[in-house]
């Protein structure tokens, strides 16, 4: 098992915002460490895997985490997917090396306040965890599907498409979230078939080649609500 | 180079081959480099905040985190020219006392 570590909380009157790490790689911890010195931030906590991280946040109380997404003993969406659903009010920002856009779907549909490349300059990694801190939603202009878009609550501008109907619209809010076609036929109460075929609409309308694309898509323009 | 007509097998292991090399890269020469840029570009808000002591300890780790980037790259390569392969990832240097 992998060691856990906790520091003590900083000193109450500064009120810095309280972060916890987590990343299997130390040096990747030392990293960020090393970036938030002599910041309003303040490390009160890290865990070395996915398994760990409620464990560290239910002790630590912190404002924000930042999640590494591949990790030895225990992936970091899944960690943010149990993390949303215990400490709702904890904003996630993912910081991966991964630049690949079905690991960015996945983290917006699990409620990922943002999403980080490793490497991202420190007056980068401060703005985001200020804005994060803030309540706002961001996503890294340069990371991944390399969109236009700087931020997913702003609609992307005006590339024509053939207009999704109130139902595939539907779909599509359910499909952004993660869900698979038979839950979405659960909900809808449809057949699974029915819904595999609004898919196919969709992602032919949006010119996107295939589901977890028109997720993203559909999280860019906002019209994937935020879980809770 | 598609692989067309290339036996299965041959392309699975390839595939293999491919993925294994992602993830050395992504463990080791991808962890090293982004720390030793957070030294860096640590160092250099500490040189102009003239903490002249803090500021050559992060230069130093920065500089070190390079050096191991240099030696693990070098040994991806050997390894990928069927050379010494010794089938461990480098490991990088301990952060002791280095803030």
């Amino acid at each position: 098992m992998a060691a856990v570590k906790i520091a003590s909380r900083p000193d109450a009157g500064l009120c810095p915002v309280p972060i916890v790490l987590v990343d299997d790689h130390p040096i990747s911890r030392a990293g960020v460490r090393v970036l938030l010195e002599e910041t309003e931030f303040a490390v009160v906590g890290e865990a070395e895997s996915g398994r760990e991280v409620l464990d560290v946040v239910r002790r630590t109380r912190p404002r924000i985490v930042l999640l590494d997404i591949r990790m030895a003993g225990g992936d970091g969406l899944d960690a943010l997917v149990a993390l949303k659903r215990r400490f709702p009010s904890i904003a996630v920002l993912m910081l991966t090396g991964y630049d690949e856009p079905d690991f960015l779907a996945r983290a917006v549909a699990g409620g990922a306040a943002g999403y980080l490349l490793k490497g991202v300059r420190r007056e980068g990694l401060l703005a985001a965890l200020r804005a994060v801190a803030h309540g706002d939603i961001l996503i890294q202009p340069e990371a991944p599907c390399r969109s236009p878009d700087p931020a997913t609550k702003q609609p992307a501008s005006t590339e024509p498409f053939e207009p999704l109907t109130p139902r595939e619209e539907q779909v599509l809010r359910l499909l952004a979230t993660g869900r698979s076609n038979r839950e979405i036929a659960e909900i809808l109460f449809v057949a699974d078939s029915t819904v595999k075929t609004h898919v196919q609409n969709i992602t032919a309308k949006l010119g996107v080649s295939d589901r977890v694309q028109a997720a993203v898509w559909a999280v860019r323009r906002g019209l994937c609500p935020r879980m809770g | 180079m598609n692989g067309e007509g290339e036996p299965a097998a041959l392309r699975a292991a390839r595939d293999d081959e491919r993925r294994a090399l992602a993830e050395t890269l992504h463990d080791g020469l991808t962890q090293m480099l982004t720390a030793a840029r957070a030294y860096l570009d640590a160092y250099q808000l500490t040189l102009e905040r003239q903490d002249e002591e803090k500021a050559a300890r992060q230069l130093a780790r920065g500089l070190e985190l390079l050096d191991a980037s240099v030696a693990e790259l070098r040994r991806v390569i050997r390894e990928l020219r069927g050379g010494n392969n010794e089938g461990t990832a480098s490991r990088p240097p301990e952060e002791e006392g280095v803030e």
